[in-house]
């Protein structure tokens, strides 16, 4: 499968173009780093490759048609604030569950204590919390996962042990993985390829 | 932990005081509240605390019926008015802009109404009686609830994890069910609970201005308007007892409905 993002530009009501005529494109078992300097849009691209934002101009395609409207969109976003992806009326373990089926495996390896599950979200901490978003996403219905800064709450080791959790997924499951990030050396480390988001395409 | 069972104690030692009251009154015996002109005009004592009037009814049975009526009238007035409230603010909040600005325009229309004037209105065209009361307490009281709940839902619509939801390919009544209500259940409990003294008071007041329910019926709004006459004859008992127990009862909903918000609504008490 392909996915991308042609002639991308985008602006919000009242700003300048945040970029302009972006191409990038991710197929299924690759990885691809989108890296830049904070600010420069690269969650507003990560919303827009999701699903979430329209581009003001240029189009998303999946395999060259557009996005599903209804069911489950095969490509999803774990977005760079957790706190927001998760309802804080809602129990983890609901939280999971409205996703599919809960992998305890799955969940064990990426850092999820069981007695998470019956907690509230603001009894968590932000980086616990990105666990859950990030778990929510693995599964076989999801065939490209657009990671927008996952790690940066996270301890180093914690770091490693998620991106491991992440990397043997994708591999395992032939999906295709965006790993948004402004830190260059991890996206060095782990991607197969690298999409810049300069200062030459800001408007 | 501690002080949040204090508050549920508390809202329930305050439900079951009115729960006994409408209990009371609902299952008094008619007797009780008969004339008997052999006991008329007794002073407050022990054998009767509220005194008797000039026909020689017992003012505490009279109070404790007129209670009970009022606490029947409050509780399904509020209800509805509550269901319909947020009925339509949902609606109001998840339907397409012309949807929004029809219903809109009708919580503006309702609001600027006084209430007094839409409660006597519509007493006049249903008829008098409880029917009457009920149905004109409900129309009247429902908007600023629905008003509150559709600047909620507009509000929530727009969260993250709304959206997320949707992408997870969630149904739109499956968002309503399992995000939207379950936000606004806090807000609907508390509103409901508030609506009922706005209720009783409403019926009170229509009823001593001669509009609402009729006068064999011991409301207390009955009761007062009839003690007026006497007031100037020295029958101070006969309005001050029953106009304070409707003051009491409305205190007690104050109280139940602001500690339910504090018991119900953790995630707001925390920020
Ligand atoms: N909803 C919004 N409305 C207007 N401007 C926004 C909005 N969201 C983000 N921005 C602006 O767009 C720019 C890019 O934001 P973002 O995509 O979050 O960048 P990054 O993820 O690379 O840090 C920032 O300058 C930010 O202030
Ligand atoms: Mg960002």
């Amino acid at each position: 499968m392909l996915l991308e993002g042609k002639n991308l530009s985008f602006k919000y009501k009242n700003t300048d173009y945040l970029f302009e005529n972006i191409n990038i494109s991710v197929e299924s078992g690759e990885i691809v780093g989108l890296v830049a300097k904070s600010g420069y849009g690269k969650s507003t691209l990560s919303k827009i490759l999701a699903g979430y934002e329209t581009p003001t101009k240029g189009q998303v395609l999946l395999n060259g048609k557009k996005l599903p409207n209804k069911g489950y969109n095969p490509v999803q976003l774990i977005y760079q604030h957790p706190e927001k992806s998760i309802n804080p009326r809602m129990k983890m373990r609901d939280v999971l569950l409205e996703a599919g089926p809960i992998d305890y495996d799955l969940i064990k390896a990426i850092g999820i204590e069981e007695d998470w599950l019956t907690r509230y979200p603001l009894e968590l901490s932000g980086g616990e919390l990105q666990r859950f978003s990030v778990a929510r996403v693995l599964n076989e219905k999801t065939k490209f996962i657009i990671a927008d800064e996952i790690s940066t709450m996270l301890d180093v080791i914690t770091q490693a042990q998620i991106w491991n959790v992440i990397i043997e997924f994708v591999n395992k499951r032939n999906i295709g993985l965006v790993a948004v990030t402004h830190n260059k050396h991890l996206a060095e480390k782990i991607c197969n390829r690298i999409f810049y988001l300069e200062k030459e395409n800001r408007g | 932990m501690n002080g949040r069972i204090k508050l549920i104690f508390s809202i329930i030692a305050t439900i079951t005081i009115i729960l006994i009251i409408a209990l009371v009154g609902i299952l008094m015996d008619e007797d009780v509240l008969k004339a008997d002109f052999k006991i008329k005009n007794i002073e407050p004592c022990l054998e009767y605390p509220f005194g008797t009037d000039w026909m020689g009814r017992d003012m505490l049975a009279r109070t404790v019926k007129g209670l009970s009526i009022s606490i029947v009238i409050g509780l399904v007035a509020s209800i509805v008015s509550a269901v319909m409230a947020v009925i339509i603010g949902t609606l109001a909040g998840t339907m397409p802009k012309w949807v929004d600005s029809i219903l809109g325009w009708l919580i503006d229309l309702v609001m600027g109404i006084p209430h007094l004037v839409l409660l006597i209105l519509i007493s006049f065209a249903v008829g008098r009686g409880i029917k009457g009361v009920m149905i004109g307490i409900a129309v009247t009281h429902w908007t600023s609830l629905a008003r509150l709940v559709r600047s909620e839902v507009l509000q929530i619509r727009n969260e993250f994890y709304i959206k997320l939801s949707k992408k997870l390919g969630k149904s739109n009544i499956y968002i309503l069910k399992n995000h939207i209500l379950p936000h606004l259940l806090p807000q609907f409990i508390i509103g409901l609970v508030l609506l009922f003294p706005h209720a009783i008071l409403h019926e009170a007041a229509v009823t001593f201005l001669g509009f609402g329910l009729p006068p064999e019926v011991p409301a207390i709004g009955i009761i007062l308007s009839e003690s007026m006459k006497y007031l100037s004859a020295g029958k101070w008992h006969l309005a001050l007892f029953p106009g304070l127990s409707l003051v009491a009862i409305v205190l007690l909903f104050e109280h139940i409905g602001s500690n339910i918000k504090k018991v119900l609504d953790p995630y707001n008490a925390q920020n």
